[in-house]
């Protein structure tokens, strides 16, 4: 068929290779600086508090040594959780799995640019609301959303950070608030050991790195811990970042209460539920196959050209 | 040309209040044209009334320069959202059935063609040619035994799944890996159920395929059928 020969073949790009995990890693939006920020961030303190503090704060007592094991304990599940956010795939949907029409250059329907309110399982009013992705030729389900940065729908999607250089969504979000609780928790055993290493010394000079710990993990602490209460209350009413931006107006976000949305068919109207529901959200199976290999003009990785609409408008 | 949505009665479905204009489901799949061919060989613009009601499309599942390509179609089953949003389900409703399908006059739950598009025959309702093969309630066994799949995969209200989370994040994320090891999951059950379905008398005979729904991102399940012989209405099958 003539038509195939333009048709660009679109795959994602290879940004990591980690010769410890064996096989190589793939990201679709390549390798940032904010990332590399975010992994000396961790690691410093680990460093200096291994070299430093670990010994002389195991060694004031047994309170202490709870403190030491659970810095290393909550720094590693911090450090799993920061690399599952960043390299897992966060719920990235296929291309062209709904294309509907293969003639004059794949245009599409007018029906295909509507959206779409169907029946949700919610007696008092609340529909759902699908739309067709134009770029990715898929009726998104409720709650995807088409990421600029990475070029694809995700599902369930709350944001793209650019601290992991991945899309926050469906199948990475439980790690996404593992990695700021365990940020968190990581600082406050920091803390906690610098002051008892600080308060076991004759004089703060002598303890230089404790200090400096306490330090570093107190201004490190903020934005996770902020991240984290944001998101906290995010998921008890039941709203991904991507639904509260689109709903409150753009001057009003700073010290703004979160409100659970009236319209939302997704609300369980019951905080805990709703923290469930979102949070614990099964991973399932990544339907991109990242890793797997796929042959050649396979229409889930092959880039059509801007639809446009067929009939008269 | 009918709708539901116009008309506020169906033949599937008699509505409660015809005035209460609720959300009704529909195939979101299918669009109409005006623009087509007759089954005479002409072509010209219809009324909105003889529009034809696009229920199959190409098969996306094959390279597009491959001998597939031309022989099959793919008529396509969409999410329904009514039971529930926890997990996706299937409609288990051949299409054409759905409480807001579009019906006409002349077909009674059986696909006749009206006109030609893109080389295709299409009729005027929303009922595809999968009726002619799959009877409602074979096809509702086949849908129900998806989300059934699905539910299991997906259910986050569980217990096991709430202990999992638990125990995931307590063990710096391997816990899922170890899982996945030593239990079959229920998605891959599916894929399972998938090809034993391909492969039973039941599809075979019509060559009907039920492509995997992880294929298509559990988004909707497809069926792919031949239009090979398309004069011949479908009879050659994947």
């Amino acid at each position: 068929m003539q038509r195939c020969s333009f048709l660009s073949q679109w795959k994602p790009k290879t940004a990591y290779k980690f010769p410890l995990l064996v096989e190589k890693v793939r990201t679709f939006s390549g390798a940032n600086l904010p990332l590399l920020f975010v992994v000396v961030l961790i690691i410093v303190p680990l460093v200096l508090f291994s070299i430093f503090e670990a010994r002389s704060v195991y060694e004031t007592g047994k309170g202490a040594g709870v403190c030491v094991v659970l810095f290393y304990y909550f720094w590693l599940s911090c450090f799993s959780s920061f690399l599952r956010t960043a390299l897992s795939d966060p719920g990235a949907l296929p291309r062209n799995i709904h294309v509907p029409l293969i003639d004059s250059d794949f245009s599409l329907p007018d029906d295909y640019f509507n959206v779409i309110t169907l029946p949700a399982p919610c007696s008092d009013g609340r529909n759902v609301e699908i739309k067709y992705c134009t770029t990715c030729r898929n009726w998104r389900p409720p709650r995807a959303s088409h990421c600029s940065t990475c070029n694809k729908c995700v599902l369930t999607h709350d944001h793209h950070c650019v601290w992991v250089n991945n899309c926050i969504g469906q199948r990475n979000y439980r790690y996404f608030l593992a990695f700021l609780l365990s940020a968190v928790g990581t600082a406050v055993c920091g803390i906690a050991c610098g002051v008892v290493h600080s308060r076991y010394v004759d004089h703060i000079r002598d303890a230089p790195v404790a200090v400096l710990i306490i330090i570093y993990c107190g201004l490190t602490m903020i934005y996770p811990l902020v991240l984290l209460n944001y998101h906290i209350a995010l998921s008890a009413t039941q709203q991904t970042t991507h639904e509260y931006l689109r709903a409150t107006s753009s001057n009003s976000t700073f010290c703004y209460v979160i409100k659970p949305s009236q319209r939302n068919p997704f609300s369980k109207r019951k905080a805990f539920l709703n923290m469930i529901t979102m949070i614990c959200k099964p991973r399932a199976s990544s339907v991109t196959g990242r890793k797997s290999s796929h042959h050649q003009g396979d229409w889930r990785f092959t880039k059509l050209p801007q639809p446009h609409s067929f009939q008269k408008a | 040309m009918l709708s539901t949505l116009d008309s506020g009665v169906s033949k599937n479905q008699t509505l409660a209040n015809p005035n209460n204009r609720t959300a009704l489901f529909f195939n979101y799949h299918e669009f109409n044209v005006t623009h087509y061919t007759d089954l005479d060989g002409e072509v010209k613009e219809h009324t909105d009334e003889s529009a034809l009601c696009v229920t199959h499309f190409p098969n996306v599942y094959v390279p597009v320069d491959s001998a597939a390509f031309l022989e099959t179609r793919v008529v396509r089953i969409p999410r329904r959202f009514e039971t529930t949003l926890d997990y996706p389900t299937f409609s288990s409703q051949l299409p054409g059935l759905e409480p807001a399908a579009i019906y006409d006059d002349y077909s009674d739950q059986e696909f006749i063609p009206h006109g030609r598009y893109e080389t295709q025959l299409f009729g005027t309702s929303s009922t595809s040619p999968l009726s002619n093969y799959l009877t409602q309630d074979q096809f509702r066994d086949i849908v129900e035994t998806v989300n059934e799949f699905t539910r299991k995969a997906y259910e986050p209200l569980s217990w096991q799944n709430i202990l999992n989370n638990t125990l995931d994040y307590l063990t710096f994320n391997l816990w899922n890996n170890v899982i996945s090891k030593l239990f079959v999951s229920p998605l891959q059950e599916l894929e399972t159920y998938v090809e034993r379905l391909n492969n039973s008398d039941l599809l075979r005979q019509h060559s009907v395929k039920l492509i995997s729904p992880r294929r298509s991102a559990y988004l909707s399940v497809s069926r792919i059928m031949s239009n090979e012989m398309i004069i011949a209405f479908y009879d050659i099958l994947t």
